[in-house]
Parts: structure tokens; C-alpha cells; sequence
């Protein structure tokens, strides 16, 4: 069975939410993160902890630091994220529901028209 | 960034000053007020008791002249000087019953010298101030009742501190007396103040009744028992005698003032001993 | 900065002592969690810190100074707010003014932004306000001494939900890399994301004594309902959604520390989870 929550660590929630302000473009090339200590503050975690999340997209060159400055996005950082993510859902997330669809015999050629008539209708996405 | 330094430092002993005097005036000024009160009716009771006499003064000699409410006047204000004094001495460390407080006390970082200095000088330089004012207010109205209300008040006398406290042979032995007793009661309310938080005043004052009861109760019993006949007791000059009031004085003071001093160091939240 | 060696402290020499042979060891930058059910003599460790009372065995050493010398070079780097205090008639302005002189790094700018945080206000008559809004104002001052170490005795005690937040914001934008902060409180839940370091009392002894890095990256902490992983689990307790259970990391991906089964973890299978920190070839033996 599967875990019910991943209870990733904070550091690491910390760093997927400013991802998911550059994939929603609240967080553009170039501008500058808040510095650790207003991070922390606004939401109210440990600054080191903050701090440990901002290296860690640093050297995923999400980030980049400007000493004396802060921290700021990357100017490809949306590219980065992009295929960070794609590559985390498809080694986590899509090979579990692989799993499952081999286990209910659910075959590549259904798993297809499948995808394709959910295209259709979600063209917005 | 200057550092604190550890040792009595007098500018620092300042803030303590101004700190203690800004948490407690109220209180202080309220027990001024109290004292200055008293005195003020206890003038006015002299005055109206006294003013009779006035007219008998051919035939009355005062020791201190013709006006004979000085003398009631400058007997109770020495008396108060004392009782009052006791009194004040055993308030100098009241407020640390608590553990509440007990902790602020210990843990605001200044010397322990200043902190304790800082209510010595309260409690009793402070209260000789705050008494001389108060005395000299009563006095004032002493002299200013009188005046108005006696038949001859020309005969009416300002008291003259200087004048009563010296005699032939300088300052006078009732003087020397009075204030070594002052000097020697107020040490030993003080050390009661620190030793009982609660009840201070009563717990010293039965104390050193039980005390002086028990030295009495020795002194009477030794007599009797060595069957002593009554020439042999204290035949001593009185210079003689005024020495032994220094030294006993003296070595009470710095008793008392080693011991409070230590417990103040030695304080902690709880009480232990 | 702060050495506690082999403490020992009774308050009466009938009853049993309330800490036994205690040593810790804090170090500025990080903010410290003294964790701990009512009663087991957290209040009485900070106590001993502070100088305000006397240990029967061992000693607090603070920069190289016995701190139950009381010198005020030490006590200027030590504020400890207790968990009950009592605040003079005054403004939080008079107050300030009074008592910033003997703490060299005061600072009134800082002193007027936590009030902002608080939203309390430096008129206030300190002996009028409500329990919550004098420990507020005294947490502001507190932390506008700059002292280098901080401690709180249940700082979280009296305060409202909004309160708590505010509190969590403020300890941390304050933190440092020339401060601690200590900690003490037995309400895990309103402090787990602030802290850099657990210290868990119990029995007048240490139970658990470690960074949370260190914690997290040698146990996972979970929710599963899987009842084989339930079973192999250091330790499991039922929650909402199944059970928590903290289990051994074996230098996997970290997860974020629960404080509260870890809490429980070092209150019922101490040895177990101190265990779980030995390098592997002393697990051996």
C-alpha cells in the first residue's frame, strides 16, 4: 500500500512552493527572493531551514546567489524547474500508476486513446 | 559595544537608583506622606495641650528656656526619629517575598553592591531626608499655631537643633545616645527586614524583645545567684559608659550589615534558610 | 557559549532531587527546544542558568563565567522571561527607558518593530493589561535587549492563536548567528518548525539531546496505514489518516521532523531511539 502523505522535509516544501511560483509566473527571471529571515517570518519556520532550501535550488541553478544581495531566479529557472519536475513525476508518480495499470491490465494502446480523448477535452490546459 | 564591567560602578549604580525609584515612588511617597501626617497631628495635639501653660511660665522652668512645648516636642521628635527610622529600616528588602520578584531582583544585571546599595539609600539615608523635612514642617507649624493662638507669644521659641544637641561638654550624651541607638535599631530591623519578607517589623521587634527579655532575665538571675550587693553595679564615669555605647554600637552595625549583606548575595528564588 | 556540566538540583534535601547529573551544550545560531511534560524541572534547569539558583553538584558556565556569581558582564548577555513575572506600573516606554541601560545592546528600533508585530502599543500601562499583552511586551523587550542568549519559559502560555503565529514570526526574524534562543515548553506542537535543536527532559534526566538535522536524517517520520510497516516501525502511534510512525532513514530522502511522536518515541522507548544515533559498528554490541 501506499504512503498517505510523503511528509517531505520543510526545506524541501519550502523550495517546491517557490518553484511553483516560477512555473505560475509570480517569480520572474531575474527577480530577487525575499531575503531568509522575511521568508522565515511569513512562514513562521526556522530561518536555517529556509536558508538550507534556498541553496538547495541554488545548486539546481533555480536560484542564484549575489553575496551581500540575496538571492534571485535564475534566468532559465523556469526551464529548469520544468524539467526537474517532469523528471521527478515521471520517475515517482507516473511509475506507480504504471504500476497499477499493469496490475489491472490496462494495456499501452488503451492507455493512449485514453489520453488522447482527455486531451480533446481539456484544451485548456 | 561597551561591556559591563563587574565591580560597583557608579554610574550604573545610578539606573539602579532610578529604576527602583520609578517602579516604587508611589509607594515611598505614600509612606511619606503617612509619616508626615502623623507628625503634622501630633504637632497640632502638642500645640493645643500646651498652650495653657504658657501663662504659668513665671513659675515654670524649662530646661531649654521658656516655652515649654519645646521640650514635649524635641523629647517626641527623638523618639520618632527612632521608632520611625526601626520602622523604615524594616521595609528596606519587604517587597522580595515573592519568587516573582525575587527573580527580577537577581536577574537585572548590575552589581550586587549597587542593587543592594540602591535600597539602603532609600530606606535610610533617604528616610533621614524625608525625616528632617517632615520635622521641620511640624516645627514650623508648631511655632506658627503657637504664635497665633498663645496669649504672650513672644515667649513662643523656634527650636534651635543646634542649641539641644550640644551642652557644656559638646555634643550632649542624650544626643550621642539617641542616635547610636538609632544607628544601632534601624542595623538590626534591617538584617530582620532580609531574614523575614513577611511581617518584618513585628517578627524583629519580638525578636529583639525576646533577646533583650533573655539578656535581662541572665543579667538579674547572675546577680542573684553571685548575690552581687548594689555597689558594685555599674559605678562606671560617664565617658566610660559612652565608650561601651560606641563599641557595642559599632560592632552591631557591622554585624548587622555583614549578614545582610551576605544573605542579599547568597538570595535565591526559594527561600532556603 | 553555554556549558551546563553535571547539574544537580533539589529543592529540598527530603524530596528527591529534581535534575541529576544534567549536561547540555548550546551554542549561538540555532534556536533550542527544552521539551518536556509539566513538572520535570525545565523551569528549574532554566532557573539554574540564569543564576538565580544555586545547583548542589556541577556548574553553569556561561563564555567562561560561573553565572551563579551573577556578574553583571554575564547576566547583560542573559534574558529570561519567565513563565510568570511581574511588571512595574509604567508604559512599556517607561519601562524600556528604566531597564535598557544595563543591557548594552538594546535596541529601540527593534523594540518599536516587535510591538508592530504584537500590535501592541508602547503606551501601555503595564500593570493594566491583560496576562497575554504583558507577556507580549515583555517578549518585546526581551528580545529588543539583543541579548546573546534568549530564554522563554512557556512563551506560548496566555497567547491567543493569533498571538502564537505572531510569536513564531517574531522568534524567526530574530534569529542569528550571535544568539540563542532556548525554548522550554511542554505544548510541542506550537514551537515544531522553529526549532534547530531538541532537548527532551524527563525523570530529572536528558532523554534525547540532538540537532534536528541530525534527527532527521537518521529517522523518517510518516503517516501510513500499512499494517506491515506499522509492525517494523520504531515506533507507531494511531493518528487522523492512519499512524504516525518514525522509522530508521537509511540515508533516503529526509522527511520533516514530527515533533510530537518524537516527543512520545523518547518518553516511552528512550534507549530504542538513542540507539538510532550510535555509529553502526557500536550497534554491534
Amino acid at each position: 500500500m501506499n504512503f498517505k502523505e510523503n511528509n517531505k522535509a520543510i526545506f524541501i516544501q519550502i523550495a517546491d512552493r517557490i518553484c511553483d511560483g516560477i512555473l505560475g509566473g509570480d517569480l520572474t527571471a531575474g527577480q530577487r527572493i525575499p531575503s531568509v529571515r522575511v521568508y522565515a517570518a511569513s512562514v513562521e519556520v526556522n530561518s536555517n531551514t529556509v536558508m538550507r532550501a534556498y541553496e538547495y535550488l541554488a545548486s539546481r541553478e533555480i536560484l542564484f546567489n549575489r553575496r551581500g544581495i540575496g538571492f534571485f531566479v535564475a534566468d532559465n529557472a523556469r526551464e529548469v524547474v520544468e524539467n526537474l519536475r517532469r523528471t521527478e513525476f515521471i520517475e515517482g508518480e507516473m511509475n506507480d500508476v504504471f504500476k497499477q495499470l499493469a496490475l489491472l491490465g490496462v494495456g499501452p494502446d488503451d492507455l493512449r486513446e485514453m489520453y488522447k480523448s482527455f486531451l480533446k477535452i481539456n484544451q485548456n490546459i | 559595544m561597551k561591556k559591563n564591567t563587574d565591580t560597583f560602578e557608579l554610574k550604573r549604580f545610578g539606573e539602579t537608583v532610578r529604576k527602583y525609584a520609578g517602579e516604587h515612588w508611589r509607594s515611598l511617597a505614600m509612606k511619606a506622606g503617612v509619616m508626615t501626617g502623623i507628625f503634622i497631628i501630633a504637632t497640632i495635639f502638642i500645640v493645643v495641650n500646651t498652650r495653657n501653660y504658657f501663662e504659668a511660665v513665671n513659675s515654670y522652668y524649662s530646661f531649654y528656656g521658656e516655652d515649654p512645648s519645646l521640650d514635649i516636642f524635641w523629647f517626641l521628635l527623638q523618639a520618632a526619629f527612632i521608632l520611625c527610622g526601626v520602622i523604615s529600616a524594616s521595609m528596606t528588602f519587604g517587597d522580595l517575598s515573592t519568587k516573582e520578584t525575587r527573580l527580577n531582583e537577581l536577574t537585572v544585571p548590575a552589581a550586587q553592591s549597587e542593587k543592594f546599595l540602591t535600597r539602603w539609600l532609600f530606606y535610610v539615608p533617604g528616610f533621614v531626608v524625608v525625616f528632617t523635612v517632615a520635622a521641620a514642617v511640624s516645627e514650623m507649624l508648631r511655632f506658627g499655631l503657637l504664635s497665633a493662638v498663645v496669649e504672650c507669644p513672644e515667649k513662643v521659641r523656634l527650636l534651635n537643633p543646634a542649641y539641644m544637641m550640644t551642652d557644656s561638654d559638646g555634643i550632649s550624651t542624650e544626643c550621642q545616645l539617641t542616635v547610636l541607638s538609632f544607628l544601632c535599631l534601624q542595623s538590626l530591623f534591617m538584617l530582620g527586614s532580609i531574614v523575614w519578607h513577611k511581617a518584618s517589623f513585628v517578627k524583629t521587634f519580638l525578636a529583639l524583645g525576646l533577646i533583650a527579655s533573655a539578656y535581662f532575665f541572665i543579667g538579674y538571675f547572675t546577680v542573684v545567684l553571685l548575690d552581687l550587693s548594689p555597689e558594685s553595679r555599674f559605678p562606671l564615669p560617664k565617658n566610660a559608659m559612652l565608650i561601651v555605647a560606641y563599641c557595642l554600637t559599632a560592632f552591631i552595625v557591622v554585624f548587622c550589615y555583614a549578614v545582610a549583606w551576605i544573605r542579599y548575595k547568597e538570595m535565591e528564588i526559594i527561600n532556603r534558610w | 557559549m553555554l556549558k551546563i556540566e553535571k547539574i544537580t538540583f533539589g529543592y529540598s534535601r527530603r524530596k528527591p532531587p529534581v535534575l541529576t547529573d544534567i549536561s547540555l551544550s548550546v551554542e549561538p545560531g540555532g534556536v533550542y527546544g527544552l521539551l518536556g511534560r509539566n513538572g520535570v524541572g525545565k523551569s528549574t534547569l532554566l532557573y539554574l542558568i540564569a543564576g538565580a539558583l544555586t545547583p548542589n553538584g556541577g556548574q553553569v558556565v556561561f563564555n567562561g563565567e560561573n553565572t551563579r556569581r551573577r556578574l553583571p558582564s554575564t547576566m547583560s548577555e542573559i534574558f529570561l522571561v519567565p513563565e510568570e513575572f511581574t511588571l512595574p506600573s509604567v508604559t512599556l516606554n517607561e519601562f524600556a527607558r528604566a531597564n535598557s541601560r544595563f543591557y548594552p545592546r538594546f535596541s529601540f528600533e527593534d523594540l518599536r518593530r516587535h510591538v508592530e508585530t504584537f500590535e501592541i502599543s508602547l503606551s501601555d500601562n503595564l500593570g493594566a493589561i491583560s496576562m497575554g499583552q504583558k507577556k507580549k511586551a515583555y517578549m518585546c523587550f526581551a528580545l529588543a535587549a539583543n541579548t546573546s542568549l534568549l530564554m522563554m519559559d512557556e512563551p506560548t502560555n496566555g497567547l491567543d492563536i493569533p498571538g502564537k503565529s505572531a510569536f513564531r514570526r517574531f522568534i524567526a526574524s530574530s534569529m542569528n548567528d550571535e544568539r540563542a534562543i532556548l525554548i522550554s515548553t511542554h505544548q510541542v506542537r506550537d514551537i515544531d518548525r522553529l526549532l534547530d535543536h531538541v532537548v527532551i527532559m524527563e525523570n530529572n534526566s536528558v532523554l534525547l539531546d540532538r540537532s534536528v538535522s541530525e534527527i532527521t536524517s537518521r529517522l523518517a517520520f510518516m503517516v501510513t496505514d500499512s499494517r506491515r510497516v506499522v509492525e517494523n516501525a520504531l515506533f507507531a502511534q494511531p493518528a487522523l489518516g492512519g499512524n504516525n510512525v518514525i522509522l530508521p532513514n537509511p540515508g533516503g530522502e529526509e522527511t520533516a521532523l514530527n515533533l510530537e511522536s518524537l516527543f512520545e518515541f523518547a518518553l516511552s522507548k528512550t534507549d530504542l531511539l538513542n540507539r538510532q544515533f550510535t555509529p553502526e559498528d557500536e550497534k554491534e554490541y
